[in-house]
């Protein structure tokens, strides 16, 4: 959260959210706009716009978030605000709110913020410009220090909604770490996470995040910035599905997709946290990887080539960060019983469980229990390292 | 009453390794159980294809690693 005096011209922040039918919902109950051009699919139909159009003001609440949230944050108060609405918004559209500061004055302590809005296909659909003015917390004089040093320990698990990284996000809050967990499409399995983690004792932040967008990272990365303060480990435990496909119908399209998961993803999240961890001098990050990359399984070249990049990228990241206290570490899983294997068949399973020295398959706690020693200052003389929690099928 | 498929390879294990048919739990393999070694799994082999009146294939016989994989084994050839 920058400070008045660190607020320059040309500063900008985004917040990312996707419209849903809930969203209307509660816009409704809360603000008693039950407009039919809103709500009823049949009347809209009637009308030269078709469907239901989204209540203007619900995206538009979305500059209160990005004002009060981000630019400038804390201590911001909104005076004035210009809107246009220049294009319907409808239900399922991604909106992107972009703010830019375009003045500020020093003597009053306002900002002059450009507040737009546009949809996934990057259509502006709203226009404005915010006046805020900014105030700061008054200090007792008696108040101790602030002290540079973070002392509890924070953790960002990429992909928490999963079940590797349910797991770990729970694991990592019983052992004394505040969360924040990212998740795509499953909201509501993100937020009963939440309620775990808080019945635990400790914080959590959720973050519906695509980590293969630039720009949504960016806003995860102020998201925890403002509400902890700084990060102690990073998880990256996000997937795809893996559908067996052999190379013949392979399109280049299916590899894509799983380098945007497991290298894109874990690029961009790096570019934007690596900088926080660099200013402690320490930081753990866990990626997870595949037993697969070790001892490939038929039809899964997608997946087993983005793992293995992972592993790479890992390994030559533990070398470079290693003198700035960082440590990069791996944890390789054999086939867990996660949704992700819920198609495999039976038999199939059985064979691995019986070729398996431990003869069962690995549980997602088992996986977790791994990464959150890897998380824990226990790890701390380990980098480039990997962790194989396969029940002993690869022994190197 | 006629047996179960598990009951019915489970006493065809018991009398070709000539042990108690209670002692072959699930998870029964040539790891856990000393007399399973791999001449005893030939027969075992010979002995469920009498039982059930099929023939296993090569890869279905290496797939019989365990009681309850040679269960498995035994359903899909009968459809069960």
């Amino acid at each position: 959260m920058p400070r008045f005096e660190e607020i320059k011209v040309g500063d900008t922040a985004v917040v990312v959210h996707a419209i849903t039918e809930k969203d209307i919902q509660r816009f409704v109950d809360l603000t008693g706009d039950d407009n039919r051009i809103h709500v009823d699919k049949e009347y809209a139909s009637h009308t030269p716009l078709k469907k239901p159009v989204v209540h203007g003001m619900l995206g538009a609440s979305f500059i209160s978030t990005l004002i009060g949230t981000k630019l400038p944050g804390d201590g911001a108060l909104w005076f004035s605000q210009s809107l246009e609405f220049l294009f319907p918004v409808r239900v399922g559209d991604v909106l992107t709110v972009r703010a830019e500061v375009l003045k500020k004055h020093d003597g009053e302590r306002t900002l002059e913020i450009r507040t737009d809005i546009y949809n996934q296909d990057n259509q502006k659909v709203t226009a404005g410009t915010a006046k805020v003015k900014v105030y700061e917390e008054e200090v007792p004089k008696d108040a101790p220090p602030a002290s540079a040093e973070q002392t509890q320990e924070t953790a960002l698990v990429i992909g928490g909604s999963g079940g590797i990284g349910e797991a770990s996000v729970l694991a990592l809050a019983g052992a004394g770490f505040d969360v924040a967990f990212t998740y795509l499409k499953n909201e509501e399995k993100a937020a009963q996470i939440k309620e775990k983690v808080e019945a635990i004792g400790r914080k959590c932040v959720v973050c519906r995040a695509d980590v293969a967008d630039e720009g949504q990272v960016k806003a995860l990365a102020q998201t925890v910035e403002r509400k902890f303060g700084g990060l102690t480990a990073i998880v990256f435990s996000a997937t795809g599905k893996a559908p067996a496909i052999k190379f013949g119908a392979l399109e280049w399209g299916e590899m894509q997709r799983h380098f945007n998961v497991h290298v894109k993803g874990t690029f961009n999240v790096l570019k934007a946290f690596v900088p926080m961890m660099e200013s402690r001098k320490y930081g753990k990050i866990v990626c997870v990887t595949s037993m697969y990359i070790e001892y490939p399984s038929t039809d899964l070249a997608p997946y087993i080539t983005a793992k293995s990049a992972l592993n790479g990228f890992s390994k030559a990241l533990a070398l470079e960060l290693a003198p700035k206290g960082i440590r990069v570490n791996m944890v390789s899983p054999g086939m867990t019983e996660t949704d992700l294997v819920a198609a495999v068949p039976q038999k199939a399973k059985m064979l691995i469980e019986a070729r398996t020295p431990l003869q069962r398959l690995s549980q997602p706690s088992d996986v977790a229990n791994a990464i959150c020693f890897l998380a824990s200052p226990q790890s701390d003389f380990l980098t480039g390292e990997t962790i194989r929690v396969n029940g002993g099928q690869t022994m190197i | 009453m006629t047996q179960s498929v598990p009951d019915r390879v489970r006493n065809v294990l018991s009398a070709v390794l000539g042990v108690p048919a209670d002692s072959i739990g699930e998870f029964a393999s040539p790891q856990t159980l000393e007399a399973w070694d791999s001449l005893k799994h030939m027969n075992l082999v010979l002995a469920l294809e009498e039982e059930f009146g099929v023939s296993f294939s090569d890869e279905q016989m290496l797939e019989m690693l365990n009681f309850k994989l040679i269960v498995a084994t035994v359903q899909e050839i009968l459809g069960a």
